[in-house]
């Protein structure tokens, strides 16, 4: 070690150097570049301080110009006048005389306090002791003591009316230039307060700030970095200074304090070191960062209805998706638990369809029209055979189609059937070459192509009694006469045929026997009894697959059942080690959000031995269908958050007010389904106006003559549909026999009125005022003409008012004016903020409009 | 070579890749100043550290390790101010990790489990490991080597322990961080770790192979009297060897530390023979006990 010796200190000295330079690293490291939000902090701070600085200089400026400087120098005189009276010998020799007593006052008020204190403590002694021992000594001490309170007591009420008889006389002295200064204060107030604001921005540490959510387990510090987001000022439109986006939705339901922000947003909201790292971006953090709508995912955790919610549009849209397509289906999802299949019975399938037609329909569904929601299953054209094979087992032995030439067709018929077709307004809900469908919240089958799917018998029995056929069906019936009917099939079996149909089986062929086995078992396996009912299926449901894999191949209760779908009431909290990407596992990023949306892509794509079928869904539909499901998650909620769903409140109040159906009405509402456009309460759809308050709103008289024969005052496919064309004088003639129209009015007399709108209209004294002049005044005055049409003049974005007064009750006009919103969130009128007698002239006007 | 890549620069692995390297680079440090030391006693040459030509604590030592203490201190804060803690997912009660490995330290242990069973592999060896450390002083009579490299002198005492530690303690180690995969299985460097890989392996007991239960009285017998007979054997024919040989050797050492060294060398021995059994015979146990197996 002798050679070592030498270079031993230079080695010495650069390690020390070294570690003296990482020691260096390690407080830079420590204090800037862990510390990020030091630089935003100060950036808002200064644009801040920017902000409140040119708001002074404004504020300070029209102080200036508006000639309050001459206003203060006039005070300012005044006050140095007042000042130098009360500065002169007289004054001051008084005020000092007066202050000097007012000290020796003092004083002995609180020396009398003093010993006022110490007598009472004495007295409540001697009152324990006397309560304690009953001895009349103590209660001598107790009647001494009391007498020496009262005595102090006294003297120091005389002492403060003395006291406060000097503070008047000084007083009289001071008032005058207080006053001034006093008024001088408050003209610079607007200024002092500026000024202070921006001296409080100054005095602001950069620090990090916390929001603890106890109940919700939350502590957020991202407005560490986010210093703005509930700011009033616009300070900058650079992340993280901005403002939080619509907050008038947000955050004013949901206050930060209250609320924090990892709650709705997620990430990691403890960290503080890196916007990755505080975005939750970063390997195995379990809940990253909802990005866009994405975020509205977590309005679910809290919210029962999210369809309608404002600021909820996207994941609205994924539920009525989920809704459409019957995700439950297969699925456990929380919240659609008791809904119907999608699909339609399929006991008498082979009653109803052609076979060639079962086979290509089931091989890719949207070869037959193009907005069919069934999914394809990428069956081969044996296997589709096998399935139609099964279902028309049910009723039959053959494989067969029925086709209708034209020379089977009798074309008067059909031209009745047209104009029979159009009256029952079919296009609402049914689309035809791409016409009519308007109803899109009702899912009703195309029928451009239906005359080469269904025979003319299933049709006929069909429409006469749709419920026979599928109970749960949302088709109305119809009261045609057979006659009507006949007419109405010939028409659709004529006019809307598939010109591209290729029947196989024009000569029936019998059906195999292991073709039909392999059919039921395909059944079972793709568990089409998902969607639609199957004989002999209905209550069929996996056996859990943890089970099936122990061994148990048999079901004995429900939890052992598990529907075919794997459940989705935590995919939201689902680990993504548990995410099996299989085939795409380096083509996607591997995050929940990738999976789900791939899912819902391509189903097939992780595995070849996947069941789950394809719905073909766009880009949105799947992301916000993503959104939704991602909202199911595992993470408790305070119970102080949630929002329950009109169902949850119904099934609380147990019925009452809650515009459940009963009695007649309901079985005339299962017959004609008035509830397929109207909404009553939470039931029901919002095609054709709200009925929940239709009792107070609509006059007796307007609306049996409605119901008799409903009127033009809608565009084509918003009109009702007549239900019972049969009447002596033609077609168009009559509608509901007049005892159901009696149950209608019955109904709407006793069930959907509201206490809120008030039958007449309150008495206005002021006789002089022609009330409905005054009336018609306003609606001219406010413009009411750019939307609603009287006559034929004026816009056509409201409903036109021509024959109002013949069809609303002056107390919901009265009400309705107060705040459009209040019976329909979704009514665009504007709140005019009118006074109550305005909207009584305005009532008064509109009940005028009348037409015979 | 992607997956191998992956594994070796894992964060937390590659504090393990250097310790392997810094083994090797010290090994071959120590076996060249040893040969070099050894041809200079050949040539008559006095080398470093023997009979007199001792060096002092202070400084030339301490010097030294104040060096090499601040080498190691700056090594560690760079590396941890350049390497954030390497966190996994959130444990969850319900999702063991898979592979689920020991600290890097114990893998050699937990990859001795795949041969011996847990109260063997987990508890004997590990006592015996220590046991046999601490007896090292007792059983060493070798006077020489103190304070100096050489081989020569103790070729059979470095050869061994070389054995003992580079092979069955670092080997096995490398083999339980780099080679195990999910489910413990052996997966090349070049391979994917497949966490839905399923290997059969067909594995029997030694008895069994030759017809006879090893759970049935005889089998216990067999399997008894096979690791009996290893052990009396190990022990009897290095001693009728010697006796001829070296008798001075017996004298100097005596019986019971002879009975301690080969029952020691022996059971380090087992690990690698039982290895073979198992990965080239398919041999569970030898040795089948209510108690224990072997």
């Amino acid at each position: 070690m002798k050679k070592g010796s030498a270079y031993t200190p230079y080695l010495f000295a650069f390690l020390s150097l070294l570690l003296l330079g990482l020691a260096g690293w390690v407080i830079w490291k420590d204090e800037v570049q862990l510390r990020p939000w030091k630089a935003y902090q100060q950036e808002y701070k200064e644009l801040k301080g920017a902000k409140l600085q040119a708001e002074y200089d404004v504020a300070k400026k029209e102080f200036d110009s508006n000639g309050n400087a001459e206003k203060l120098e006039a005070l300012q005189a005044r006050l140095q006048a007042a000042e130098e009276i009360f500065q002169s010998r007289g004054v001051q020799e008084k005020y000092t005389g007066l202050v000097g007593q007012l000290d020796i006052i003092e004083a002995s008020l609180a020396q009398n306090q003093k010993k006022l204190q110490e007598t009472r403590g004495k007295y409540l002694e001697a009152e324990y002791l006397y309560i304690r021992g009953q001895k009349e000594q103590d209660k001598e001490v107790m009647q001494q003591l009391q007498g020496e309170i009262e005595g102090l007591t006294e003297n120091r009420n005389v002492l403060l009316e003395r006291k406060s008889a000097l503070q008047e006389d000084i007083g009289e002295l001071t008032n005058e230039f207080e006053a001034i200064r006093a008024e001088i204060r408050s003209l610079h107030k607007g200024l002092d307060e500026k000024l202070m604001a921006i001296e409080s921005n100054d005095r602001m540490s950069l620090e990090i700030r916390q929001i603890h959510i106890r109940d919700a387990g939350k502590a957020d510090r991202c407005i560490t970095c986010h210093a703005g987001i509930e700011s009033s000022y616009r300070l900058s439109d650079r992340q993280p200074l901005t403002r939080h986006p619509a907050g008038f939705i947000f955050l004013e339901n949901h206050p930060v304090s209250e609320y924090g922000c990892t709650f709705c947003h997620q990430g990691q909201g403890r960290a503080t070191t890196s916007p990755d790292k505080a975005h939750g971006w970063v390997d195995h953090w379990t809940e990253p960062m909802h990005q866009g709508s994405m975020t509205q995912s977590s309005c679910i955790s809290c919210h029962g209805d999210i369809e309608g919610l404002r600021g909820a549009e996207f994941i609205s849209k994924g539920s009525k998706l989920i809704k459409k397509y019957g995700c439950y289906g297969c699925h456990m999802i929380p919240g659609y638990e008791d809904l119907r299949e999608v699909g339609p019975v399929l006991a008498e399938v082979g009653t109803k369809i052609n076979y060639s037609w079962a086979v290509s329909w089931l091989q890719d569904p949207k070869t037959y029209y193009e907005t069919a929601r069934m999914p394809k299953f990428y069956l081969s054209k044996e296997e589709a055979e096998s399935i139609a094979d099964y279902l028309f087992s049910m009723t039959g032995t053959t494989r067969r189609d029925t086709l209708y030439a034209d020379e089977d067709i009798d074309w008067d018929l059909a031209e009745k059937g047209k104009a029979i077709w159009r009256q029952s307004r079919c296009n609402i809900c049914h689309t035809t070459n791409g016409k009519g469908g308007n109803h899109t919240e009702i899912h009703a089958p195309d029928l451009s192509k239906v005359g080469s799917k269904v025979t003319r018998e299933w049709l006929f029995n069909w429409i006469k009694d749709p419920k026979k056929y599928f109970p749960e069906t949302k088709m109305p019936r119809y009261r045609f006469s057979d006659q009507e009917l006949a007419a109405l099939v010939e028409y659709i079996v004529s006019e809307f045929q598939d010109w591209d149909f290729e029947p196989e089986y024009e000569d029936p062929v019998p059906m195999k026997a292991e073709s039909i086995e392999k059919g039921k078992a395909l059944v079972q396996k793709y568990g089409c009894f998902g969607c639609h009912k199957v004989k002999g299926m209905e209550e069929m449901q996996d056996i859990a697959p943890q089970l099936r894999r122990a061994g148990v191949t048999f079901a004995r209760s429900g939890e052992m059942e598990e529907k075919i779908g794997a459940e989705l009431s935590s995919i939201g909290s689902k680990p993504v080690e548990l995410l099996d990407f299989g085939k795409v596992k380096d083509k996607i990023p591997h995050d929940r959000l990738s999976y789900v949306k791939q899912k819902l892509r391509a189903p097939r794509s992780f595995r070849d031995d996947l069941r789950m079928p394809d719905y073909r869904l766009g880009e949105e539909e799947l992301g916000s269908i993503s959104s939704v499901l991602l909202g199911f998650t595992d993470a408790s909620r305070p119970a102080r958050f949630v929002v329950p769903s009109y169902a949850e409140i119904e099934e609380f109040e147990g019925g009452t007010e809650s515009h459940i159906l009963s009695g007649d009405f309901e079985k005339l509402e299962r017959d004609i389904k008035c509830l397929n456009c109207h909404k009553i309460g939470n039931h029901g759809y919002n095609y054709a106006p709200d009925l929940s308050v239709a009792g107070s709103k609509l006059q007796e008289e307007w609306l049996r003559r409605f119901l008799k024969q409903p009127d033009i005052i809608r565009p084509m496919l918003k009109q009702m549909p007549r239900f019972n064309l049969d009447k002596q004088d033609g077609m168009i003639q009559g509608n509901l026999e007049s005892s159901e129209i009696e149950t209608v009015m019955n109904f709407f007399r006793s069930d959907l009125v509201t206490d809120d709108i008030p039958a007449f209209l309150p008495d206005l004294d002021d006789g002089a005022v022609d009330q409905v002049l005054e009336g018609k005044r306003l609606y001219d005055e406010k413009g009411c003409v750019a939307c609603h049409q009287i006559g034929n003049a004026g816009g056509s974005v409201g409903p036109n008012l021509s024959n109002v007064g013949g069809r609303l009750t002056a107390g919901f006009i009265f009400k309705y004016l107060e705040d459009p919103q209040r019976y329909n969130p979704q009514n665009v009128e504007p709140k005019y903020g009118f006074t109550e007698r305005e909207r009584i002239y305005l009532a008064r006007y509109l009940m005028s409009l009348k037409l015979e | 070579m992607g997956p191998f890549i992956e594994i070796i620069s894992k964060p937390d692995n590659i504090a393990i890749v250097v310790m392997i390297l810094m083994v090797l680079f010290f090994t071959a440090w120590a076996f060249l100043q040893a040969f070099r030391n050894d041809a200079s006693r050949k040539n008559g040459e006095l080398i470093e550290g023997e009979g007199n030509g001792k060096v002092d604590t202070w400084k030339p030592l301490v010097r030294i390790e104040l060096i090499v203490a601040l080498v190691v201190f700056i090594g560690l804060t760079f590396w941890s101010l350049v390497v954030d803690a390497p966190l996994e997912e959130l444990a969850n009660p319900t999702l063991t990790p898979n592979p689920a490995k020991a600290p890097w330290y114990f893998l050699g242990l937990q990859e001795m489990l795949v041969y011996f069973d847990p109260w063997i592999a987990g508890v004997v060896l590990p006592t015996l490991i220590i046991i046999g450390l601490i007896a090292i002083p007792y059983i060493d009579i070798n006077p020489k080597g103190n304070g100096y490299y050489t081989f020569s002198e103790r070729k059979w005492a470095i050869l061994i322990f070389c054995f003992g530690f580079l092979f069955l303690w670092i080997l096995l180690i490398v083999i339980g961080v780099f080679f195990r995969g999910p489910g413990w299985l052996w997966f090349w460097p070049w391979e994917e770790w497949d966490h839905h890989r399923v290997v059969y392996e067909g594995t029997a007991d030694l008895t069994n192979l030759v017809g006879i239960d090893s759970r049935s009285g005889w089998g216990f017998f067999i399997g008894g009297g096979v690791v009996t007979m290893y052990y009396a054997l190990g022990m009897i024919l290095p001693y009728v060897y010697w006796r001829k040989k070296k008798p001075e050797f017996f004298e100097n050492l005596g019986m019971v530390p002879y009975v301690t060294v080969t029952f020691l060398f022996w059971t380090m021995l087992a690990l690698p023979i039982k290895m073979f059994l198992r990965l080239v015979l398919m041999v569970k146990y030898v040795w089948v006990t209510p108690w224990f197996n072997i």
